[in-house]
């Protein structure tokens, strides 16, 4: 292998250098029975029936399984050698979709440590919020050239093994914990979502029982790894031995079209955001490929009319609509290509293992076609979230998750889901909540009272900022923009500003939101790019 | 090239992004990363409502959205493709 691929990783712990040791002492890989199989376990024996077969590619070319085999465990040899690093360890993983992240964390997971996936896009104070909550020790990350010699704490690997010790075929003990993957709580702060090997195992086997999902296939994988819907893919292609394609230039539609058709790509797995505007490219045409065999869309809701009509663009390849949540490892329904026409407004039925039941608010169960709460159950959901018991037993009761989602089932066995409870939001398939916006703000703004809201925008949730100075002091909507812009993520940064003379109130004297609602919508209606004001 | 439309991309440009360096006409929007899915997104529907046209098919190009010029290029070959 010619092309050069390489990490660093970091000890955030001052004052513990590595110890670099060219022929690590092979200690603690002895086989030993365990009671249940682990992700490392399923990797292995992946990686040694398809040796051979193309894992990954990406612009600097294309890599076995053999290839991520040795990588994964060359990782796992620097890992078991770091004096910060023991079974069950956090190892925070900042990178890009790449081989190397695809290695860096099946090397985490061989060496008996727990991945922690950071969004590499998120601003600074955030990655560092990430680290201290979960208590990373080691972080991995991209190799930076200028800083391998001046930092001593950095150490960088490259990925050029060409063999794997026989120790390395061998699994060692480790603990249920398999990663945290983020997500967005009600109050704002992020939540590190503790994922078993069990809880992604099962869901990955869930996942090949509704998709027709083959060692053959070759997905583009778009969807950011940090992300439990990009995760997912990632886990449920590697784990079956198909091949993920990376492209790095698929921001236009007719980019990913093209990459589609010249990666021979079988499959698509995205956010309803993607397939909106690869409908806008296509327009009236039918997607020729003559490679792609499904397309699936998770990590939102789609139009139902837009899911009708790609379904239909997009023939003879399947196209499935798909629900789940990160605290559910990835996905949790399924509706199938046959039932898009007459049901797609619906998100199916449970995937094989999960359980649903729809509850009124005293916990009982309510009839078929009622609204309540809609409960999953299944070995896919998580363990819980890590060191917040409380929240974790807001949501978790006698194995059901409460997924927070209004639901009803309808009279084909189908579950429709009608709003949510505790007013999250997703765009862009990232759920999280309004106030987290204002959280962030208001610490730059001590000043101003700001108050977020989602509203509905040509089928599309956008978030509206109200801002209100309470000394009667200037706002500068435009300058507001900047702000948000400079310190939020992309997809929390709102696309409506309004500066207000008064808040307007509720009957208990707090701030009406759903009066704010409903003038985002009214602006947005009368002036659609509010924004541009 | 009509100069108001591209004033009026080039100031919805500006407004919606964060970067520090000055954004003229002829910035890559690409090469310095102003340019991601919801900026495209945004920018398109901002396009449609604002001048009735309607972008499809070979229109999502990096070459007519490479700089507000010639995004602005492409809005009047629309307009003046749709009033033919």
């Amino acid at each position: 292998m010619n092309h050069d691929y390489c990490l660093a990783i970091r000890s955030l712990s001052k004052g513990a250098p590595y110890t670099d040791v060219d022929q690590p002492p092979w200690y603690g890989w002895e086989p030993q029975p365990l009671s249940e199989p682990t992700i490392a376990h399923r990797f292995l024996s992946i990686c040694i029936k398809h040796a051979d077969r193309i894992g990954m590619e990406d612009g600097r070319g294309s890599v076995s399984y053999r290839w991520l085999h040795c990588q994964a465990s060359r990782l796992a040899q620097h890992l078991e050698n770091h004096s910060d690093f023991e079974v069950g360890t956090h190892v925070g993983l900042c990178l890009p979709n790449s081989p190397e992240y695809v290695a860096a964390f099946f090397g985490i997971q061989l060496a008996g440590g727990v991945a922690v996936p950071i969004p590499h896009y998120q601003q600074g104070n955030r990655i560092q919020q990430q680290i201290e909550m979960t208590g990373l020790k080691l972080l991995i990350e991209e190799a930076k050239p200028q800083a391998d010699k001046s930092m001593r704490d950095t150490l960088l690997v490259r990925l050029n093994a060409t063999t794997v010790p026989p120790s390395c075929l061998q699994v060692r003990p480790m603990g249920r914990l398999a990663m945290l993957l983020f997500t967005s709580g009600s109050s704002g702060d992020p939540k590190a979502v503790m994922l078993s090997h069990q809880n992604i195992l099962s869901n990955t086997q869930s996942i090949t029982q509704v998709l027709p999902l083959a060692p053959t296939d070759r997905t583009l994988a778009n969807m950011p790894f940090a992300h439990a819907l990009g995760n997912s893919v990632m886990q449920s292609h590697i784990l079956n031995g198909a091949g993920l394609i990376f492209s790095s230039d698929l921001l236009f539609p007719t980019a990913l079209l093209n990459a589609l058709e010249t990666k021979q790509c079988t499959s698509l797995v995205a956010v309803p955001e993607v397939f909106d505007f690869l409908l806008r490219a296509l327009g009236t045409d039918s997607l020729k490929s003559s490679s792609l065999r499904y397309m699936a869309v998770a990590g939102g809701r789609m139009d139902p009319g837009r899911a009708v009509q790609l379904a239909n663009q997009i023939s003879p390849a399947e196209f499935f609509v798909m629900y789940g949540q990160t605290e559910a490892t990835a996905r949790l329904a399924c509706l199938p290509s046959q039932q898009i026409e007459q049901q797609s407004d619906t998100i199916g039925m449970p995937i094989p293992g999960v359980e649903f039941s729809i509850r009124n608010g005293h916990g009982a169960s309510v009839d078929d076609g009622q609204v309540g709460t809609l409960f999953a159950r299944g070995r896919n959901i998580m363990l819980g979230y890590w060191n917040d018991p409380e929240a974790s037993h807001a949501v978790l009761r006698n194995g059901w998750l409460n997924t927070g989602d209004r639901a009803a089932k309808n009279p084909m066995g189908n579950y429709q889901i009608c709003g949510r409870e505790n007013g999250l939001v997703k765009i862009q398939g990232y759920r999280f909540h309004p106030n987290e916006v204002d959280a962030i703000l208001v610490k730059l703004m001590p000043d101003i009272q700001l108050a977020t809201v989602a509203y509905t925008d040509q089928g599309q949730t956008r978030l509206a900022l109200f801002a209100h100075h309470p000394g009667n002091g200037q706002i500068d909507p435009a300058e507001l923009r900047k702000i948000c812009h400079r310190h939020l993520v992309r997809h929390m940064v709102p696309q409506l500003f309004q500066v207000l003379k008064n808040w307007p109130l509720n009957t208990a004297q707090k701030i009406d939101r759903a009066e704010l609602t409903q003038r985002a919508c009214q602006i947005s209606l009368a002036r659609p790019y509010n924004r541009s004001a | 090239m009509n100069p108001q439309s591209t004033e009026t991309l080039l100031k919805f440009v500006r407004a919606n992004t964060a970067t520090a360096n000055p954004i003229t006409h002829q910035t890559d929007l690409i090469e310095n990363e102003i340019l991601d899915s919801l900026m495209l997104m945004d920018l398109v529907l901002f396009v449609e409502q604002t001048w009735g046209v309607q972008l499809m098919g070979s229109d999502f190009a990096p070459r007519n959205f490479r700089t507000v010029e010639q995004l602005a290029q492409l809005v009047e070959t629309r307009r003046l493709a749709q009033s033919a």
